[in-house]
């Protein structure tokens, strides 16, 4: 009988289980079910707005990186030389560009002012010798028509500014017309007749492209601009330092992407200032709901230790009631954000519709590491807060608070 | 006839209290055993140092000098964790009534004893079940303790206290709040559990009524502990009864003035 504790004199390994510990927190906060409520109902707002915030900045974000970079490799780099008087994109130096380490793909583009007539009326433009390897990573589509051939050296492709300025609607109209195009080549002159096949949507100046055979026949030695494909995204500003010490320059929708990213995280950094107001007010209810809670159930504590709960166990009962508030309604306030960037989304995209936008788009993200990102904040919001009351709940001297009766 | 165990060992024993008026000594110099097996009643008027003396008996509270060993072993040498340990599993606690959690419905009051002992929730509660249903309350089960009357209330401390069938058990003036058809149940059980399992009882009362009951009697008067044996009962009676009313006059003869 009495050598019952002397056979287990060790220190007690024997704990409250959590679904114990579980199951009492969740009967005192049903016991508090209005206060739990308004609680619950503070951290669903507070999550779920900051939750809205950044889904729309990661959203916005997404749309205006897809709008500006487009289809376009960010892997790749526009390389023209920075003083073509000294340095120029022979093929000499294009092999040995093509032969810097990383470097997968290497294409040249000439590119010269020249003049194109059809059906009496002229405009002045870019004239652009390319591969097909050249329009694919440019991300130019073709609109109608067909790609240049391999050795088409009379086909021409053109955009849809020039068609515009030409005055022509229905782009399909001039597929398989015969264009006049002069081009001119240092001193002089050379006039072709060129069979459209095809029109591609490449930006707001008027653009021709030909194969890069008719500049070569034209004796143009050296490409204007050359776009390298880098295998690797993280090996890019390697690629670049590498080729600009060859004497060139160098550009990457890297940098683009860098300034959207600059912007956004200023911006995000805004969005997330925002929410935190109702995430702060959310937190200060959640400590007055603990601090509460805590005051009205000193005896209750006492009582407990009394019986024979260890101090470590109280501290337990009162993280576990914090993280239930915090988890139950954060996850709350991330499926009601969700759902409310969801219904907007899909109200503007009907309102588009409505107005001729034929392309869906996604204002509000989706991101998995949002998720994941606001579920580790729940839960270290949920142990932070718990942190203080579960202290004091662990300190409460049951001798002093049963005497309090 | 040899002596039995003590089960418990009071050494020495003195408590005090801090006040804003200086300290207060509770306790002076204690000394005594409680043999295993036996119903040990410590009484005295009220603010005597009874409850602090029990709670010294059970690690709630440490001495200010002094030892209390239990089973040999200084219970105040022990952690917090430890002492709690051996509350959970060796101590039965009948407490006044209403100490209750009360977000908590009867059945899982009884079984806060287990699930501190850390058997899981599934167990616990059958155990507590069968300790309410040995005193009559498992219909009531599922209610909350208080809305219980505070004899129900009292039979319910009573199955928190057996529920993990303790050897050792306390008793603090357990009928102050019922009436006497009550109080006497309750005494009989205490006794019953001493008599047929062997239990060593702790009584702490202010209430004379019961002092035949136990067979080891301490009077607890200005924080002096007396050992006394029960058949000294009409001699201690004269005395608190001189005493109390010293105490009364003393009061009357302040209100003249």
């Amino acid at each position: 009988m009495g050598g019952d504790m002397t056979e287990r004199n060790k220190p007690v390994q024997a704990h409250v289980g959590y679904d114990v510990i579980i199951r009492m927190a969740i009967a005192n906060l049903r016991f508090k079910g209005f206060r739990s409520a308004i609680t619950l109902t503070g951290v669903v707002i507070g999550i779920g707005s900051i939750y809205f915030l950044i889904s729309f900045g990661i959203g916005v974000q997404q749309l205006v990186q897809g709008q500006v970079i487009g289809n376009q490799s960010i892997n790749t780099v526009d390389i023209s030389p920075s003083n073509s008087a000294i340095i120029s994109l022979s093929q000499d130096n294009m092999d040995q560009i093509g032969a810097v380490s990383n470097v997968n793909d290497l294409t040249g583009v000439y590119m010269l002012a020249s003049q194109v007539t059809l059906d009496g009326s002229s405009v002045d433009l870019v004239a652009y010798g390319v591969q097909n390897t050249y329009m694919k990573l440019s991300n130019l589509t073709i609109e109608a028509g067909a790609a240049l051939s391999e050795s088409g050296e009379d086909e021409i492709i053109i955009n849809t500014s020039l068609l515009e300025a030409l005055g022509v609607r229905e782009f399909k109209t001039v597929i398989g017309k015969d264009i006049k195009v002069k081009l001119v080549i240092q001193d002089k002159t050379v006039e072709k007749d060129m069979n459209v096949i095809g029109v591609v949507n490449s930006g707001a100046g008027s653009e021709i492209f030909v194969s890069q055979n008719v500049f070569r026949d034209a004796g143009v030695e050296n490409y204007t601009q050359a776009k390298a494909v880098v295998d690797d995204r993280e090996r890019v500003s390697d690629v670049r330092r590498s080729i600009e010490s060859m004497g060139y320059e160098t550009t990457s929708p890297i940098d683009t992407l860098d300034q959207i990213n600059e912007v956004f995280r200023v911006f995000n950094i805004v969005l997330i200032g925002l929410g935190s107001t109702g995430m702060v007010i959310a937190i200060l209810g959640m400590i007055n709901t603990l601090t509460v809670s805590l005051l009205e159930r000193t005896r209750e504590i006492a009582l407990m230790i009394t019986i024979g709960a260890r101090p470590k166990d109280m501290k337990r009962l009162f993280t576990v009631e914090a993280m239930i508030l915090s988890g139950f309604g954060g996850v709350i306030g991330i499926l009601v954000a969700t759902l409310g960037g969801l219904s907007v989304d899909l109200f503007l995209n009907r309102m588009a519709s409505g107005r001729g936008v034929t392309e869906s788009f996604t204002i509000f993200a989706i991101s998995p590491l949002l998720i994941l990102g606001t579920l580790v904040f729940i839960i270290g919001m949920g142990a932070a807060v718990s942190y203080l009351p579960a202290r004091r709940a662990a300190k409460i001297d049951p001798m002093k608070a049963l005497r309090q009766e | 006839m040899t002596k039995p165990e003590p089960l418990i060992e009071v050494k020495n024993v003195s408590k005090s209290f801090q006040t804003p008026g200086g300290a207060v000594e509770v306790l002076r110099n204690v000394n005594f055993e409680i043999p295993e097996g036996s119903f040990t009643i410590i009484y005295g008027p009220s603010g005597s140092g009874k409850s602090t003396l029990l709670n010294l008996l059970i690690g709630l509270d440490a001495p200010t000098s002094g030892k209390v060993t239990y089973a040999g072993k200084d219970l105040y040498a022990m952690d917090k964790n430890e002492r709690a340990y051996f509350r959970a599993h060796t101590l039965g606690m009948v407490q006044q009534a209403d100490h209750w959690v009360k977000s908590l419905n009867v059945l899982e009051n009884v079984a806060l004893p287990l699930y501190f002992s850390g058997l899981d929730s599934d167990k616990a509660r059958e155990g507590a079940e069968l300790s309410l249903k040995r005193v009559g309350m498992e219909p009531h089960a599922h209610k909350k303790p208080m809305v219980l009357s505070g004899g129900e209330q009292q039979r319910v401390a009573m199955a928190r206290a057996l529920v993990n069938h303790p050897t050792y058990i306390t008793a603090d003036e357990p009928t102050g709040n019922l009436d006497s058809h009550n109080g006497d149940q309750l005494i009989r059980l205490l006794k019953d559990l001493n008599v047929n399992y062997k239990r060593t009882i702790v009584l702490v009362t202010h209430n004379l009524e019961y002092l035949s009951v136990g067979d080891q009697l301490i009077l607890i008067e200005d924080g002096v502990a007396t050992e006394t044996k029960n058949t000294d009962v009409s001699v201690i009676t004269n005395r608190l009864l001189a005493d109390t009313k010293k105490r009364i006059d003393g009061w009357r003869y302040d209100r003249k003035k």
